[in-house]
């Protein structure tokens, strides 16, 4: 086997059509062809022999996939000796269980595994070569028979471009896509709008690996040509006649909430109002924040008005984003008492407008928000919490001043280099 | 006798008004424009506002009045809008020196609309029925306007200014006081302003060139009352230049643009023709003045190292003081306190609170006692949505911000301020 052909680069190759070359292999009679792809419907007409037309065709499969039974070529195992493989197994499964002294009823997958396990330890590194009691279905190969005439001429028209089903749905995305269009433009001449749309929200295209599932070993850019067909589809306003074409290739998100509740607990005023504390920092502001459920938007801090305090419409913004975000503006009050940060007295001689005090206090309006986002969690729901959390809101900014370090100006700033 | 208003002071000082106000009962306007109640029983059921349906404003038809004169406002139009005639307006704005009645933020938008249009809001209405029931044998009146900052003070001084001047009074604007004492002009950083020893007192000091600016705006506002009133008493400018009895206002304040050495004088001589004047000869005066607390704090100007200047050292405003006292008749003093523009001294302290005690101190609250303090706060929920269908109509909002999340976020960011929802709103973002 030292030549090689210039196709496959193998001494044999199976996945090669280059007939002046395989011309000299023997074909062997009686050989059943066992294309890539997997119909539903299998027919069990055989192929006659002298089919000239099917001659470069072999079981094509890659190296990647199936086991070492199944890499086997012109290896034919017929139905029977399966289904004497499966009673096998199924014997061996009960006398595992009996071994193991459990109700073989009750003795699942998992539970073959752990005992072979148990029985027959091995150190072996590679987990395909430790012994292993396998169902027949995941070791023989399916065999599949295509749909052909008694000449030997196949029924799918899309047979010889191996892989039929995958260009079959192709070719009906694109005549989906072309009605379509064709019933846009007679409802716009009627000047009728169509009744809803579609919403592809919630749920993302499939990834290649999944699609391959589907559609034995389709490479990247058939995949892309799908998913680019697919989605020409449904930017139409009529794409949603065609919802299951297009959720088929889609996966739904469920959504998970990872948040737990930090605040659980809500208290009574001596006014009788509902309230919940939290408390926030930033840098080195500290906030006590109480967060009162039916109010008005009402904000004091330090027993100031909010726009009194936060003169600077940045820091209104930071401290407003959690009820942004959830749309609850004018829900709620609060009352708030901060303490630290870097509001002590500046002393500059440039003027100083409202626009741009003298005093910031950026990170007291951080601290406070922190503690608003904390204490609307009991009011709010742990879906809405979830949406607090992914935006980044419930976790504590962790940055402080960086020192200063000796040999430095400040915490980065170097004194000049000088060459020599 | 107590008016409703004073009860908005923090302490139970009690500030009785002279005996010549005749109070009408005022009643609270209804308000038939509120936002929409939000029905949540459980603590969980909370939904979100939505960002389709339309807001509260956006729906809002009826937010302009018709009416140009404030002295036929109702009480039913508290709440809306109401338009400046241009005729007026380019009246209490000079030409030359655009940004002095209004604050800049208006004056860009007014520029940017070619319209001036404002809140009638319920301190208004009650300026203008005090001026109209008033006494005027009787000592002057002095209002004090005070409240937080960036809550319409100004605005409301304008109000006034306007509804008087549809009643053909004479009125006298000292628009900020502080531009007197600022070092650096406020809009011409690099321009320093000269000070010169006063001709009249040598204790005293100048600004010449701001009392051009102070006689241009008072004759473009008073116009052709100041033709018929006469001095009463001869006025030595200096060596060779006087003014005899009988001269009318309107010589005098041209006399005082062309020489401008003398011009601080010629203000000082109009402030106490109006003092000294009766009804007979003089029309009824309206003394504007804004941020009246710098008139009673130190000044940027220098003179020598670490030697500042007081206020009452400047002879504009020794007169001034003398203006707001309640020695003469037949008038009204209008005052608005301000906080930025004292924001801080020289030396950089802020000052804290934006109550009258705070801004004034001892001294300046000791002037104007008694006076008639009215109090301007927020935003109410029927001013604010007026003003915003306004600012809808003019095409200054658009998308996200007519729906009803959008309306929410705008009233909480901007906390009910006008101020602080005008540059909201009309900046670029």
């Amino acid at each position: 086997m030292s030549r090689t052909c210039f196709w496959c680069l193998r001494s044999r190759g199976p996945a090669c059509y280059s007939l002046a070359f395989h011309k000299t292999t023997p074909y062997i009679a009686g050989m059943v062809v066992q294309p890539r792809f997997q119909t539903g419907e299998q027919q069990t007409t055989n192929l006659h022999t002298s089919s000239i037309l099917l001659r470069g065709l072999m079981p094509i499969r890659t190296d990647n996939d199936g086991t070492n039974l199944m890499k086997k070529k012109h290896v034919r195992y017929s139905e029977d000796y399966i289904q004497e493989k499966i009673e096998e197994y199924k014997l061996g499964v009960r006398r595992l269980a009996v071994m193991m002294g459990r109700d073989p009823k009750t003795f699942t997958e998992d539970d073959v595994k752990s005992s072979i396990r148990y029985l027959f330890p091995s150190s072996l590194t590679s987990v395909s070569a430790r012994p292993s009691l396998d169902h027949p279905a995941d070791l023989f190969p399916r065999e599949i028979r295509v749909e052909a005439d008694s000449h030997g001429r196949p029924k799918n028209y899309l047979f010889y471009t191996m892989s039929d089903l995958f260009y079959e749905e192709l070719h009906f995305i694109y005549s989906c896509l072309l009605e379509a269009q064709q019933l846009d433009d007679r409802n716009y001449e009627k000047k009728i709008a169509p009744e809803t749309t579609l919403d592809l929200k919630g749920s993302s295209w499939m990834s290649h690996d999944e699609v391959k599932k589907m559609f034995h070993n389709i490479k990247l850019p058939m995949y892309n040509l799908l998913i680019s067909q697919l989605s020409r589809l449904a930017e139409e306003p009529y794409a949603y006649k065609y919802k299951n074409l297009i959720m088929k290739y889609r996966v739904v998100f469920q959504v998970q909430i990872a948040a737990k509740l930090d605040q659980l607990e809500t208290k009574v005023d001596e006014n009788g109002r509902e309230y919940s504390e939290a408390q926030g920092k930033r840098k080195t502001a500290v906030a006590d924040v109480r967060v009162y459920s039916k109010g008005k938007g009402r904000i004091t801090i330090n027993g100031e008005e909010f726009d009194e305090f936060f003169p600077l419409i940045t820091d209104r913004q930071v401290v407003i984003t959690p009820f942004n975000l959830l749309r609850m503006n004018l829900f709620f009050d609060v009352e708030a008492n901060v303490r630290g940060g870097l509001s002590g007295i500046w002393m500059s001689e440039k003027g100083s407008s409202p626009q741009f005090p003298t005093n910031p206090k950026t990170s007291q309006a951080g601290a406070i928000r922190l503690g608003i986002a904390r204490a609307l969690q009991p009011f709010v729901g742990a879906t809405n919490a979830e949406i607090l959390r992914r935006a980044g809101l419930l976790t504590q900014d962790p940055r402080k001043k960086e020192r200063k370090k000796p040999g430095q100006w400040k915490a980065r700033k170097k004194f000049t280099w000088k060459k020599r | 006798m107590l008016i409703f208003s004073m009860l908005s002071y923090r302490t139970a000082k009690l500030c009785f008004a002279s005996s010549n106000v005749a109070l009408t009962v005022l009643v609270k306007p209804k308000e038939t424009v509120t936002l929409k109640n939000r029905k949540y029983s459980n603590t969980l059921d909370l939904k979100p506002l939505s960002t389709s349906e339309p807001g509260n404003f956006s729906t809002l038809e009826h937010f302009l009045t018709d009416e140009s004169n404030p002295a036929r406002h109702t009480i039913d139009d508290v709440g809306l809008m109401y338009t400046i005639p241009k005729e007026d307006y380019s009246k209490m704005v000079s030409s030359q020196f655009n940004t002095v009645a209004f604050t800049q933020q208006f004056d860009k938008q007014v520029q940017s609309l070619n319209e001036a249009s404002m809140v009638i809001r319920q301190p208004g209405f009650e300026i203008v029925n005090y001026l109209q029931n008033t006494d005027y044998t009787a000592p002057v009146n002095r209002y004090v306007i005070h409240g937080p900052q960036g809550s319409g003070k100004t605005m409301l001084m304008m109000y006034a200014t306007h509804f008087c001047m549809k009643e053909n009074w004479l009125i006298v604007p000292n628009y900020n006081m502080w531009s007197w004492m600022d070092y650096q002009s406020r809009y011409k950083p690099t321009m320093k302003k000269e000070i010169m020893e006063s001709t009249w007192n040598k204790e005293r000091v100048d600004v010449p060139h701001r009392a051009v600016i102070w006689l241009d705006t008072f004759k473009l506002l008073n116009g052709s009352l100041l033709d018929n009133i006469k001095t009463t008493q001869k006025y030595q400018w200096s060596k060779h230049e006087s003014a005899d009895i009988g001269e009318s206002f309107s010589s005098i304040v041209d006399f005082g643009k062309a020489r401008v050495r003398v011009a601080t004088d010629v203000i000082g001589a109009i402030m106490k023709e109006i003092r000294v004047q009766d009804a007979s000869t003089m029309p009824r005066t309206l003394v504007t003045v804004d941020a009246v607390n710098a008139a009673f704090c130190e000044t940027k100007l220098k003179i020598k190292h670490n030697v500042y200047l007081k206020a009452h050292e400047l002879s504009y405003g020794h007169n001034l003081k003398k203006l707001m006292t309640s020695s003469w008749t037949n008038g009204a003093v209008i005052t608005a306190l301000s906080k930025p523009f004292l924001e801080k001294n020289k030396k950089g302290y802020l000052l804290p609170g934006s109550h009258p005690y705070d801004l004034l101190g001892q001294e300046g609250f000791d002037w104007l006692d008694p006076h008639i303090p009215i109090a301007v706060g927020q935003y109410t929920d029927k001013e604010i949505l007026s003003q915003l269908a306004y600012y809808k109509d003019r095409k200054f909002l658009t998308g996200p911000c007519l729906s009803e999340a959008g309306e929410a976020e705008l009233i909480q960011l901007s906390y009910r301020n006008p101020a602080d929802l005008a540059h909201i709103c009309l900046s670029a973002s």
